[in-house]
């Protein structure tokens, strides 16, 4: 009898799990067929002009104050960009193909005076939610905040270096002998501040320096407020009460870890460009969590992650686009167990035993095999637009790189230069029992079914005499455990990408000088470093001139393996029907400006 | 008495002080500094060090975190997840959910727990038996974060009937309660098998007593018998379980807080652990065993009421 009952039991519970996973979700995102342009937002339902337009959004976390002078989390540049003015601000063009900058709190774009100077007049109007007008006084007074050496800001760095450096800035921070009196930045009257800048910088470079959180102004009197005795820490910012804003929209819930919510500032300078009434940005850590609410049409967009992309594959409302990320893995060439990975013969081995096409096409999905570092966006923001990798020299790279095999891919020379490596250290590479420690994230399962891959392909390739050992790690990043030790670690997988590259190809190798103080792996090449200065110093001349220089400095980087490419990443977005973008496309350094997006109600 | 709960309390303390001193230690010998961040120029790292005394040696570190507590209540200053903000008032903003999933699940849980095994023993092998015993062992055996994926997809995406999130928004208690109702049930599944089970167990033991067949020898009903003995007995193992209980709940409230958005305490402790914000996840730690401490003592007090004979130098019962 109970044996009855207990399979009836069972039985009824899996018949409602079936009704449960079949049943109709009301999805009030409907997909409609005919429409595949999701930045137009062709739909014909007539919109009604009373309705309140309120774009719901996500973020994966929370920001963790609003200080965005200190605070590193790329999560803050959300309530920066919405709710703070800056000197100027991108705005697509009318062709929704490219953008450019507009004066926000700046009253024009600006003014050369001589090749390292710049005027930048301000608009009177400008002002502060509560009324306080924000003037020449507000903007030095912020930079030299970002700047202040006793505070520490750890973004101050990007206020005196980034898309132009201020002269003494970066001495003046680190305390290292300037005055602030020695640093570019002036006030010129209460309506104008003035920038002098190291070497010679477009107007382009001007706006877009400006154009990033830690630029944005600080309120004096409540910064002060916040300010510790001994002016060395500030809580500016840790809440709403804290903190005051600028911007096209009013932060006016923070319900920290749930929602943030901005209406619309009807006051600002600007506000005829902004169309949203509402923005209702929600915390949602979970991926599942995600897809239900845009499954259930509570979300406008969508960023999904590898598992989830097939899900959408085929969804006319998903649009791809080219990443900054070539996907890599880090190579340590100091671990003391391991003679053998201080020979470029080793590196060269590892290089060459990864099928990038089986690992892009199986493992990490919906990416591109790539045998090269610059990755597909570098370039697009240069004067004319032209992508290193579409150049000839970047494709010069390419060609040097299939030659060897598809995508650098050739066990032969694997094995080849595996030998090489064995004699270089006098191991006999017959009896050679190498093992190599390929350290991951626990969490990171594309990293973690790539080793796996690898630890089979290697027995045959290798033939047993090198095998790869998988180290996982938990609760820290890669950089962290790598600061554990060198001999804890050979291989270590990596994603890093800098945003500069778009303008300066070359850029993307930075994290791989020896100046840049968290590089992640411990290798370094004179000639490469070389290069790359040499690169640098031609960076405003002639852009063709820069692209050869950048295939000879990657040709350097694979020569020597700096460390080795693996797949060309490529992003995925969902946008509801019902949203309308300001622009048909990605674009690189702008995105889909959504800010300026509006909805069809 | 008195001096049975003073007792309890000092042994508390210095349990408490023993797991401060731990989690200091722990989280600070940690090789790492708290501003690690390739980013940050090493120079303005070094400067942040010295501000929070972080270059000092351990013990020197442990005398400013003991006396700051003790003379002020002053947990120190988050430096990564809310930077600026006091650890202190951190923890107290977030207590408001982290209370209500927790406390009302367990509230929630004993009484059904106590009616389910209740029923169960009295019902002692019949259907009634064998279907609560079924749920009791599905609901020991999954965790509740399964529990709650299940839920969310059922009841908030293919029948939405709930949110699928926490709605930090709502501004009745009823409407706060409507898109907490999933997490609290996903808590609740577990404790309340846990009781039935115990309870089932303890009262089938007690209605087959001896002392059972007296008290209705003398006259007591079937019901009066159960309820004023068998029940009372069988209650005393229960109470033990309850910290086991309490603390199963708040370990299964740091993933269903992070599944749901609920901004509570377990997400801050995750969180602060892999932000590396030390002074956060030392007062995290010392609220959770604070938490399971002052159960464990509510339980110990709680003998003495339920049984009598358990009082320390009372005596006289």
């Amino acid at each position: 009898m109970s044996k009855k009952l207990i399979a009836l039991l069972l039985a009824a519970m899996m018949v409602l799990a079936m009704l449960a996973a079949c049943g109709n979700n009301n999805n009030t995102n409907t997909n409609d067929p005919g429409n595949n342009n999701p930045t137009t937002g062709d739909n014909t339902t007539p919109a009604d002009p009373t309705a309140k337009k309120v774009y719901y959004t996500y973020l994966t976390s929370d920001h963790a104050n609003l200080n965005f002078q200190d605070n590193v989390d790329s999560p803050s540049e959300t309530p920066a960009i919405y709710c703070m003015c800056f000197l100027y601000r991108s705005y697509p063009d009318e062709s929704g193909l490219n953008f450019h900058y507009i004066p926000d709190a700046a009253a024009e774009l600006p003014i050369q005076i001589d090749e390292h100077t710049w005027n930048i007049p301000l608009r009177k109007d400008a002002h502060w939610n509560n009324g306080d007008p924000i003037n020449a006084d507000t903007w030095i007074y912020s930079f030299k905040t970002a700047l202040d050496p006793k505070l520490a800001n750890r973004m101050g760095g990007n206020v005196a270096n980034n898309a132009i450096t201020i002269v003494n800035a970066e001495s003046y921070m680190k305390g290292e002998g300037a005055t602030w009196e020695d640093v570019g930045i002036k006030k010129i009257d209460d309506y104008t501040i003035q920038i002098i800048t190291e070497g010679e910088n477009s107007q382009k470079d001007v706006c877009n320096h400006f154009y990033s959180r830690e630029k944005s102004p600080i309120y004096q009197p409540i910064y002060e407020q916040c300010l510790s005795a001994d002016g060395t820490t500030s809580s500016y910012g840790a809440d709403l009460d804290h903190w005051m804003g600028c911007g096209p929209y009013l932060f006016t819930t923070w319900d920290y870890d749930n929602v943030q919510i901005y209406t619309k500032n009807p006051d600002y300078w600007l506000a005829d460009l902004f169309h949203w009434d509402e923005v209702n940005i929600r915390i949602v850590p979970e991926m599942n969590a995600r897809v239900e609410l845009w499954e259930k049409g509570e979300l406008d967009d969508l960023s999904p992650d590898a598992k989830t992309i097939d899900m959408y594959i085929d969804d006319p409302r998903m649009v791809s686009y080219g990443s900054l990320s070539v996907y890599h893995i880090d190579i340590n060439c100091k671990n003391p167990n391991n003679p053998i990975c201080g020979t470029d013969a080793y590196r060269k081995a590892i290089y060459h035993s990864l099928d990038r096409e089986t690992l892009a096409k199986n493992i990490f999905g919906h990416t591109k095999p790539a045998g090269w570092y610059v990755n597909e966006q570098a370039g697009l923001l240069s004067a004319n637009g032209l992508c290193y990798r579409d150049s000839d020299p970047g494709n010069e790279v390419e060609d040097m790189v299939n030659s060897w095999g598809p995508y650098g891919y050739n066990p032969d020379m694997a094995w080849d230069y595996f030998v090489k490596a064995c004699e270089e250290v006098n191991i006999d590479p017959e009896t050679a029992d190498i093992t190599i420690l390929y350290a991951i994230d626990e969490s990171d399962t594309e990293w973690k079914a790539c080793a796996e891959y690898l630890e089979q392909e290697w027995k045959t390739i290798f033939k047993g005499h090198m095998n790869l050992e998988i180290v996982a790690y938990a609760g820290m990043s890669a950089t962290d455990f790598k600061k554990t030790g060198d001999d804890k670690w050979d291989l270590s997988p990596n994603d890093w990408s800098r945003g500069a590259s778009r303008t300066y190809p070359y850029t993307c190798f930075y994290y791989y000088l020896s100046s840049y103080s968290g590089k992640p792996n411990n290798y370094t090449n004179q000639e490469f470093e070389d290069q790359y200065a040499y690169c640098e110093s031609i960076k405003n001349g002639d852009y063709n001139t820069l692209l050869e220089e950048t295939a000879k400095l990657e040709k350097i980087y694979l020569e020597h393996v700096i460390h080795t490419p693996v797949v060309q990443a490529v992003n995925y977005q969902l946008f509801s029907d019902d949203l309308i973008l300001p622009v048909s496309t990605w674009v690189p350094g702008f995105g889909w400006g959504t800010i300026y997006g509006d909805k069809n109600v | 008495m008195l001096k049975y709960i003073l007792s309890r309390i000092g042994a508390m303390l210095l349990t408490l002080f023993l797991i401060m001193s731990l989690a200091f230690m722990v989280v600070r010998l940690m090789p790492l500094s708290l501003f690690e961040n390739p980013e940050t120029d090493p120079e303005i790292q070094r400067k942040l060090e010295d501000k929070y005394h972080l270059n000092d040696p351990i013990p020197v570190q442990y005398f400013y975190f003991m006396k700051d507590i003790i003379t002020d209540l002053n947990f120190g200053i988050s430096v990564k997840i809310r930077p600026g903000l006091d650890v202190f008032n951190i923890l107290i903003s977030r207590l408001p959910p982290t209370i209500l999933i927790n406390f009302i699940s367990l509230f929630i849980s004993i009484p059904l727990g106590l009616i389910f095994g209740t029923i169960a023993a009295l019902n002692r092998n019949t259907w009634i038996d064998h279907v609560i015993s079924v749920l009791v062992i599905i609901f020991i055996s999954v965790p509740s974060f399964i529990f709650g994926a299940v839920l969310q997809y059922t009841l908030t995406f293919a029948w939405p009937v709930f949110p699928t999130l926490y709605d930090s928004q709502a501004v009745t208690f009823a409407q706060k309660m409507h898109s907490l109702f999933l997490p609290i049930v996903a808590l609740s599944l577990n404790p309340t098998a846990t009781i039935a089970r115990y309870l089932r167990g303890e009262l089938i033991e007690n209605i087959s007593s001896e002392y059972l067949l007296l008290a209705r020898t003398k006259g007591l009903t079937k019901a009066q018998a159960i309820v004023r003995h068998a029940f009372r007995n069988s209650l005393i193992p229960i109470s033990n379980t309850l910290i086991s209980m309490i603390t199963g709940i708040m370990g299964g409230s740091l993933v269903i807080e992070k599944m749901f958005a609920i901004p509570g305490e377990g997400g801050l402790l995750v969180k602060s652990i892999f932000a590396g914000d030390h002074f956060l996840t030392v007062a995290v730690l010392i609220f959770y065993s604070a938490v399971s401490l002052v159960t464990i003592l509510i339980v110990d007090l709680s003998y003495g009421i339920i049984d009598p004979r358990v009082r320390v130098g009372g005596g006289k019962a």
